[in-house]
């Protein structure tokens, strides 16, 4: 038996106390779903809900059988009603959360599931939910440059999951992105010690100590997960632009900072940064031309923001390239008004 | 003793000579600044703290001016907010004017602009504030008169940060350019925190605002010619302003220096009118197109090709930026050549000024630094809250070096504003900066060792005070190339007069390009004094 029917056959046989027509209307519409004549399930169904506008059962299994014929936000409205008018009820929050989740409308879901933890905390399916609810909002609100509230929710959530690898790199992320960098350090070192092979973990942890003003110790661990990934561009990429950094304050070579980028891509050409930072590179040397190259092979690659149409322009004016250059200089503007505030 | 032993001696004490030793304590000096600092942490609390060093009592020793900020809703300023003013006497000791004087204004106050606007001899002074500025004109016995109303300069509604007097279209009268920052209110709901603590949110919260220019009429009014001479459609969050012809063309051109706006090169074109060429100057943003968080400004010639330079300061991790001027656009940023990345890469810095601290000829970097965030050592562990000035020393071409001078430059400041100038008149340029809710810092220079011939203009067809001139000195085989500038560093006002150090050498011919376009050659200067000269009736 389907679990609509289920719940619906615990709907016909309600207690007495329910108006005696909202329960023929139930039980009809079992006899609906049976027959497969959803439509007429669900029509008798609102009639219960109607009569009976505080039977949570009612819109639960009215939310069920929207579900099943796909007409999810009708069914994600019926459920969140039958949880309204039953908040202990966890098995009507967890399909509210699990609905939510399915329609990608993470922050939503959490509450149902976090609700279901407050009063079951042993609900395992709420837990594992609640993790991968949360690690998708994550990374839409990273995606929308909001870290303040990315920051809380992965602040709660690696409350919620001390022993999450995955939860500890978006900690680690929103506390970079909140300038929290020495906290940052901590989440991201937290992450590494329970996924020693979290390239995301190491890769973090190296970033964060070098915002952190931690350099010596920025180097050593990037230099641990160059050696840890060796076949990894991305690595590279992240630990070429710290020693790009380190170029500016005469603390490396520009040669060095080079090498590790032309590193990454030869292990993976369509690392973009990559080709950016090496643009950036050169047109401080006065490599106009190269720059170029690196310049527009980056914006192929898809790294279409302001700082590479800047680069570009100043170096293309440099070639005399004017017309091309003042395109490039449209594109950054457009992209700054755009509100993009750059890396 | 044998002569090794003397030498390493000799040498040790003077490395150990501090370049600049802090006289505040023994001065008389009794002001201290106040931001009214709130629980709302409103931003303005966090950029205040204006200096000058004027003459206004013509004596010929440089006085000290201090704005005050002032209290907030709920901040109180329980020493009370006055500005402070000091009359120096010489001996090292100054006097308390400021009651005397009458220079009070009632708003939150930000930075001085000192010089002859009304071209009668004696300095009067701007200066700058939230909601309103106010212009007090010198009376000329040591008393000002607030001249704000009559002359159309209030700037009401802003807040004004740096204001720089120069001379926009050359009639000989010095107009008033106003950086205002940001829309701005006590009303204002914005509330940030760290780890519960209240800190100051972030700038880009506050929409920016147009810089203000204000044409002197030469009746004692001002007109507002924001709008027809181009600033008024440039919003952004000003902060620093310096005035001076970069491309030799006649005019006084800007640079404005602006907090996560990108900055302004203001190219007068005459006429009244500028154009904003930073986008091809490549000094609006940072390579990486960034704006940067832009607060104090200064021009000069720091690689020695008689072309003015710029030096900005910036937000720490950002750098405090240099842009060498080749004579045509764009300028070339040396701040990683230069050296300036690497020293300055933890400092939040605010007031800079161009200065040859030890006479060699060549201009060094003083700034001042000072961050805003109090829990920033919760996040990096290279950045401090309170940072100590720098005293950067330049090789002659733009590469600089730190001088570890010990004494103020180890110890951590909030400082905002930093004007120079030369208070003892021994021709080493000394300083004084603020410090958010601190005594001032007054710096009396102890490290000039070089020969110096100083130079005060005086306008006769120009502005008074020569702001807009080119001065070109021969020292040997070198020409020392310097400007009168209007505005510089950050909230502040200089010492007008120039002077050149010339290391071991004697000055030779000194050439002097005035505003009004007249040129003038002067004999060879006698060393180790001030000259005063005026402005000939035609070039000579």
């Amino acid at each position: 038996m389907s679990g609509v029917l289920i719940l619906l056959a615990a709907t016909a046989a309600l207690a007495q106390t329910e108006p005696p027509e909202a329960m023929q209307f139930a039980r009809r519409a079992y006899e609906s779903v049976r027959a497969g004549r959803s439509q007429e399930a669900i029509a008798d169904l609102r009639r219960a809900a109607g009569i009976a506008p505080s039977n949570a059962l009612y819109r639960s299994a009215l939310g069920g059988v929207l579900e099943r014929e796909g007409q999810i936000e009708p069914a994600i409205e019926a459920f969140s009603e039958a949880a309204r008018l039953a908040p202990g009820n966890t098995t009507i929050l967890f399909k509210l959360g699990g609905l939510r989740a399915h329609a990608g409308q993470w922050e939503a879901a959490r509450e149902p599931l976090v609700q279901i933890l407050s009063v079951e905390p042993a609900h395992a399916g709420a837990e594992a939910l609640l993790e991968t609810v949360s690690l998708e909002l994550g990374a839409v609100l990273a995606r929308s440059k909001r870290f303040r509230a990315g920051q809380l929710l992965a602040q709660d959530t690696a409350k919620r999951y001390p022993r999450s690898a995955p939860v500890h790199v978006m900690l680690g992320l929103f506390e970079s992105r909140n300038q929290r960098n020495i906290d940052a350090v901590s989440a991201y070192r937290r992450a590494v010690e329970l996924a020693p092979d979290s390239e995301d973990g190491h890769t973090g942890f190296a970033i964060a100590l070098s915002a952190a003003g931690m350099a010596k110790e920025a180097r050593a661990a990037f230099e641990a997960a160059a050696a840890k990934f060796p076949s990894s561009g991305a690595v590279r990429q992240a630990f070429g632009v710290f020693l790009a950094q380190l170029h500016e304050t005469g603390e490396e070579s520009a040669e060095a900072a080079a090498t590790m980028l032309r590193s990454a891509l030869a292990l993976d050409p369509r690392l973009a940064e990559a080709h950016y930072q090496l643009g950036v590179l050169a047109l401080s040397e006065g490599g106009a031309a190269r720059a170029a190259e690196h310049l527009n092979a980056a914006l192929a690659g898809g790294l279409d923001d302001a700082r590479v149409h800047y680069a570009a322009a100043r170096a293309l004016r440099r070639l005399g390239k004017t017309a091309e250059a003042d395109q490039h200089l449209r594109a950054f503007q457009e992209r700054k008004q755009a509100g993009e505030a750059g890396p | 003793m044998r002569l090794a032993a003397i030498a390493a001696a000799a040498f040790a004490s003077y490395a150990q000579t501090p370049a600049f030793i802090n006289i505040t304590p023994t001065a008389g000096i009794g002001w201290r600044h106040c931001n009214g600092q709130s629980p709302q942490r409103f931003l303005i609390e966090s950029t205040t703290g204006g200096v000058a060093i004027l003459d206004f009592d013509n004596d010929g020793r440089m006085d000290l001016l201090f704005v005050n900020g002032g209290p907030t809703p709920d901040g109180p300023c329980p020493g009370g907010a006055r500005h402070g003013l000091y009359r120096n006497p010489g001996g090292g000791r100054f006097v308390d004017m400021a009651q005397a004087a009458g220079l009070a204004t009632s708003s939150y106050g930000m930075g001085a602009a000192a010089a002859d606007y009304d071209n009668d001899g004696d300095t009067d002074v701007y200066l700058s504030g939230y909601p309103s500025g106010a212009l007090f004109r010198n009376n000329g016995d040591g008393s000002f008169t607030d001249v704000t109303t009559v002359s159309g300069t209030a700037n009401a509604g802003e807040w004004g940060a740096s204001a720089a007097w120069f001379d926009s279209d050359n009639d000989g009268r010095l107009d008033l350019f106003i950086a205002n920052y940001a829309a701005f209110s006590f009303g204002d709901s914005k509330r940030c925190q760290f780890d519960g603590k209240p800190v100051y949110c972030a700038q880009t919260l506050y929409p920016g605002r147009p810089p203000r220019l204000l044409r002197n009429r030469g009746d004692g009014t001002f007109a507002d010619v924001s709008a027809s001479a181009g600033v008024a459609s440039l919003p952004g969050r000003a902060l620093g302003v310096v005035a001076v012809d970069y491309d030799s063309d006649g005019w006084q051109d800007l640079f404005v220096a602006r907090d996560a706006s990108p900055n302004l090169l203001l190219r007068n074109l005459g006429g009244g009118r500028f154009e904003d060429v930073a986008l091809e100057a490549e000094v609006a943003y940072s390579p990486g197109a960034v704006a940067r968080a832009g607060m104090g400004v200064d021009a000069g010639d720091v690689d020695g090709d008689g072309r003015p330079d710029f030096v900005v300061t910036n937000f720490d991790g950002e750098y405090h930026a240099v842009y060498l001027n080749p004579g045509r656009l764009p300028f070339r940023e040396t701040t990683v050549s230069s050296g300036l990345a690497a020293l300055t890469r933890p400092y939040v810095g605010w007031g800079v000024r161009m200065v040859d601290y030890d006479n060699d000829g060549d201009l060094d970097l003083l700034i001042v630094n000072g961050h805003l965030h109090e829990m920033i050592e919760r996040t990096n562990r290279t950045v401090s809250y309170r940072e100590p000035p720098l005293l950067l020393v330049n090789d002659g071409q733009g590469r600089f070096t730190r001088s570890r001078s010990g004494g103020v430059f180890d110890t951590g400041y909030l400082a905002r504003g930093l004007a120079v100038g030369d208070l003892d008149n021994d021709g080493a340029v000394d300083a004084a900066f603020v410090s958010l809710n601190d005594p001032p810092v007054v710096l009396r220079n102890e490290s000039s060792r070089g020969n110096w011939a100083g130079v005060r203009l005086r306008g006769t067809a120009s502005n008074r005070d020569g702001i807009g001139a080119r001065l070109r000195l021969r020292v040997g085989a070198r020409t020392l190339t310097r400007w009168i500038t209007g505005g510089g560093s950050f909230l502040a006002s200089h010492d007008g007069r120039v002077v050149f150090g010339l290391g071991e050498s004697a000055p030779g011919e000194l050439e002097i390009l005035w505003p009004s376009g007249r040129l003038q050659r002067v004999a060879p200067l006698a060393a180790g004094r001030y000259h005063e000269l005026f402005e000939p009736a035609n070039t000579e």
